[in-house]
């Protein structure tokens, strides 16, 4: 079918389709053949029978980004962001079938859905509404000559993202490479292949062929992507486990290579004493991102580190709040919270809560799959909060990612930030104070990347967004240091001489 | 079917007001007749603003300043962008209106609407990246720095580009949270009036942007001597310039960009195809009436008689009105007259007058003025299609001759050595300098800044004009 076409997909198509590669500016098929179901979870029927790409199609796919990148790059700036400023129109205006599209794809409900989708478009103009600001400097190092740094793309940019927010993350990855003047090869998710291939056929007469790519797939086309010598910059969007193994990839590949990585998190959220508890409540569930993602999600504050004064009021309202989300079919706007992306992931969620269990966690609702027989065959589970865990038990230390919020209670701020810092990740942090200066003391202590006081789960556009340890290297959402993280620096200095 | 847009008139007459606080009002200012360029028609009467007009302008800026400022530079991005996307729509409106206003042809008036509209669009998200620093000292202490906008500016334009040159002030100063009393020229004030006038259409509260058309000896005083001033921001003339500065109170900062006598030198090792087309494009677009052209040529000895041949050549095959480049229209009859009369002195203060013959009636016909002597022809600002062609046979002669004019806001040189065009632009004294381009031709997106007589110290373009638009605020933090 025409990648187009997907914007009209059904929940349950009668006949799936097969839903071909986009390599060199065009529909393609697998090298081998190789296809795959791809299921909308909350259904467990078929969308589509989507192409796998395998080292074959990487290849040809990097080939034709090298031989597209040089008059891409030629275009210059201002042409380029033109190009990138119309598809985040396309996007935008787009964004209620993308949306629709991925939440049939993933499970996430369509209301958040559409709203990510409508970020992604607005993203890609902003990007090239900062374009022009990408610019070298001029030194004066020495009276006789002159002496400039140019910002340089690197050739090809291997993206790869994950499955929570496909089109979003679409946008995210291919704006700042593309804008400065790089070749984009993407692997999508395994999960969620279908709108990041939209997105590539609606810039089909704004990229020159090859200029973008899309080799949907699994571990065979991101590990052929990594390891690709023609491949020298890549950002990855996934999981801890994946990350390292990205990491490694590139290191014995052979081929030296700049890796970015926005991997995961078990982000906590304290709250101390003096916060109103009612306030504490909302944030502690904005923070689980439970109805946005249902819980899938890097940024989201797992772990509520909360001042015994209030825990237990604060607790009986986060509980009463979660239990008044409405979980259902991913597509039906009254849904609050769809399904997870796939029964695999649900399971492995439903192991995690008889791990805490069985650790003596009081689960306190959910954890379970919703009673609803219409949500039977879906991917579904009813967001989890346990009550009183103890830090070190799984539930605090393990990143899930999913609905479950592990909750666990402090009376000495130091040891607040003792157990937020006992983590190896250190992605985003949340800390709810009165008094602002024990707030940005813990703000300071707490070793993550993006830290919030008094707020929660939002992202702010030219804040940088990235984590400290093993939560990732490097940023994004910087805007021209996203453009400018895809380039290398040139320094050339000219001697100018008097000719004869 | 009238030209004049309702959205400009008073009332139910069709008589074109100013824009205060939202609203069309009739000027207290004396009555204008608004002449058409193309046909000679009078297009409108426009009730000029007078003194309380501008007072009142004022109030309402004061009072919409701190609202808009609050509203947050990403809610401010999505008003200039909305009226990116209005400017465009409206582009075959406005067009026609800014050729009747003062005379470019309507294709070129379009182009200008399409690269205003791309300036809106590239402040709105330069706005909100006015990143302030952190600094650390040896103290305890988080000490930061916040860019607050100025307050409310006035924002005095000129008629040559009625578009663009008002379109990159108004984006700069909005994007950093002014309000803003625009004052645009009367040659392109209904043109000014429906940028305003869009302005709001798009989501810009009403009183951030009034337009006062009218006579600076009328409003000068209130318009310069407001308490609510917080800064100036002028593209115009020296002359004009002066008597701002004279008005405003010590702390007021002024941006000006003025006119230029501005001089291009053609090197002994030119290519003559390329000369020929960097002179034409610097000289002669938008008939000479730009600060940045091109009105000075200095040719090398080596290259005099073959260029001189072949440019004469050029200047009298031009036509009028030919083309998408349609000649000879200028802005006013006055400005005609006053263009002649440096040609007619030429006839004996010049070796040789080249122009066109059979051009129109009405019609300003390009002149070349060869060898003229030392003299107003060499050093005051044309602003017509009218150029001099000297001799030089060094690179510091060139220099020299360049720099011997208290003006300093363009100047370039065509040549393939480096070495001497760095010898030029080190001692050129400009603030652009261009080497084998148009003199003319300034992107949005980078620094321009006059020299002595053609600048006030601020230079506008990309970053600079937010520089111009706000100041600094530093806080220091401790426990």
């Amino acid at each position: 079918m025409a990648l187009a076409d997907l914007l009209d997909l059904p929940a349950r198509p009668d006949a799936p389709e097969e839903v071909p590669l986009w390599i060199g500016g065009r529909e393609a098929a697998a090298a081998d053949g190789a296809m795959g179901d791809d299921v909308n979870p909350a259904t467990a029927t078929t969308l589509a029978r989507v192409h796998r790409a395998g080292a074959a199609d990487v290849d040809r796919a990097v080939v034709a980004a090298q031989a597209a990148q040089p008059a891409w790059a030629a275009m210059g700036l201002g042409e380029r962001a033109a190009r990138l400023a119309e598809l985040g129109r396309r996007v935008t205006a787009e964004s209620e079938r993308l949306g629709l599209l991925d939440a049939r794809d993933g499970g996430t409900a369509v209301g958040s859905m559409t709203a990510s989708a409508a970020k992604g478009g607005k993203f890609l103009q902003t990007i090239a509404g900062v374009a022009p600001e990408l610019h070298g400097r001029t030194i004066p190092a020495t009276p006789a000559g002159l002496h400039f740094t140019e910002p340089a793309p690197w050739g090809v940019v291997g993206a790869i993202c994950a499955y929570n927010h496909p089109t979003l993350f679409t946008c995210m990855k291919i704006a700042p490479a593309l804008a400065a003047g790089n070749a984009v090869v993407l692997k999508p998710a395994e999960q969620t292949p279908l709108s990041p291939l939209v997105i590539a056929a609606l810039a089909a007469d704004l990229l020159p062929a090859g200029v973008l790519s899309v080799v949907s797939g699994g571990a065979e086309a991101g590990s052929a992507l990594v390891a690709h010598p023609g491949v020298p910059r890549i950002s990855f969007t996934g999981s801890l486990p994946t990350g390292l193994a990205v990491q490694a990839a590139a290191g014995s590949s052979g081929v030296l290579k700049s890796v970015t990585l926005e991997l995961g998190g078990k982000n906590p959220i304290v709250i101390f004493g003096d916060v109103d508890p009612e306030t504490a409540a909302a944030a502690v569930v904005k923070g689980s991102n439970f109805a946005r993602v249902g819980g899938q999600s890097c940024g989201a504050t797992s772990r509520l580190l909360i001042h015994d004064s209030i825990a237990s009021e604060v607790v009986d309202r986060v509980v009463e709040q979660t239990e008044t989300i409405r979980i259902g079919m991913p597509d039906d706007p009254a849904t609050d919270m769809g399904c997870m992306v796939s029964h695999a992931h649900r399971d492995r969620i439903l192991g995690y809560v008889r791990t805490g269990l069985a650790e003596g966690g009081n689960l306190r609702t959910g954890g379970q799959p919703p009673a609803d027989p219409e949500l039977a065959a879906g991917a579904f589970v009813r967001p989890a909060v346990f009550d009183s865990v103890e830090h070190g038990a799984t539930l605090t230390a393990e990143e899930i990612f999913g609905p479950v919020l592990a909750v666990t209670a402090w009376t000495d701020p130091d040891r607040a930030v003792e157990m937020a810092n006992d983590t190896p990740y250190g992605l985003t942090a949340s800390i709810w104070c009165s008094d602002i200066d024990r707030a940005l003391h813990a703000a300071r202590s707490i070793d993550a990347g993006y830290v919030w006081v008094n707020d929660v789960e939002v992202r702010y556009p030219g804040v940088p967004f990235g984590g400290w340890k093993q939560s990732g290297i490097g940023k994004e959402l910087g805007l021209v240091d996203d453009i400018l993280s895809h380039t290398r620096s040139k320094a050339i200095s000219i001697s100018v001489r008097p000719s004869r | 079917m009238t030209l004049i847009p309702n959205r400009v008139t008073i009332g139910d007459s069709d008589e074109v007001g100013i824009l205060i606080g939202g609203e069309v009002v009739a000027g207290s200012g004396p009555e204008e007749k608004l002449v058409s360029r193309t046909d000679g028609s009078i297009l409108a009467v426009l009730r000029s603003a007078g003194p309380a007009d501008v007072r009142a302008a004022y109030q309402a800026a004061a009072e919409a300043a701190p609202r808009w400022a609050g509203l947050g530079p990403a809610a401010r991005a999505e008003v200039l962008h909305q009226a990116a996307a209005l400017f465009r729509e409206r582009a075959g409106e406005l067009a026609p209106v800014m050729s009747a206003d003062m005379g470019k042809p309507t294709s070129e008036a379009e182009v200008e609407v399409a690269k205003g509209a791309a300036v809106l669009d590239y402040y709105a998200e330069l706005g909100y990246r006015r990143l302030g620093a952190t600094y650390r000292t040896d103290f305890d202490e988080d000490i930061f720095t916040v860019i607050e906008p100025l307050g409310t500016v006035a924002l005095i334009t000129p008629w040559n580009f009625p578009f663009t040159i008002p379109i990159r002030k108004l984006s700069a100063a909005l994007a950093a949270g002014n309000a803003v009393v625009f004052k645009p020229s009367t040659n392109a004030g209904i043109t000014g009036m429906l940028i305003a006038a869009t302005l709001i259409d798009a989501g810009l509260e009403p009183g951030a942007v009034s337009a006062t058309i009218g006579r600076s000896s009328v409003v000068e005083k209130e318009l310069l001597e407001a308490p609510e001033l917080d800064g100036v921001s002028l593209t115009g003339s020296y002359e004009a310039a002066v008597a701002i500065r004279r008005r405003l109170r010590m702390e007021v900062p002024f941006q000006a960009e003025l006119g230029g006598k501005n001089t291009l030198v053609v090197w002994a090792d030119a290519d003559l195809d390329k000369a020929i087309a960097v002179i034409a494009a610097s000289s002669f677009r938008n008939n000479g009436q730009i600060c940045t052209a091109a009105g000075r040529v200095l040719v090398h000895e080596a290259v005099y008689d073959r260029l001189l041949e072949r440019l004469s050549d050029q200047v009298k095959a031009m036509a009028d009105a030919a083309g998408p480049d349609e000649l000879g229209i200028l802005v006013s009859d006055q400005e005609s007259e006053r263009i002649e009369e440096y040609v007619a002195a030429a006839e004996d203060q010049a070796e040789q007058v080249v122009r066109p013959s059979g051009w129109r009636e009405g019609r300003f016909a390009p002149a070349l003025l060869v060898e003229p002597e030392p003299g107003p022809l060499i050093t005051e600002e044309i602003f017509g299609p009218v150029i001099t062609y000297e001799r030089v046979s060094g690179i510091d002669e060139a220099v020299d001759k360049a720099n011997a004019t208290a003006f300093g806001l363009t100047s370039g040189i065509v040549t393939a050595d480096l070495a001497v065009a760095r010898r030029f632009w080190q001692g050129s004294r400009a603030g652009t300098v261009k080497v084998n381009s148009p003199l003319t031709g300034v992107p949005f997106h980078v620094p321009f800044e006059g020299y002595g007589h053609s600048g006030a110290g601020w230079a506008e373009g990309g970053e600079s004009s937010l520089d111009f638009f706000t100041r600094t605020k530093t806080v220091y933090v401790r426990s």
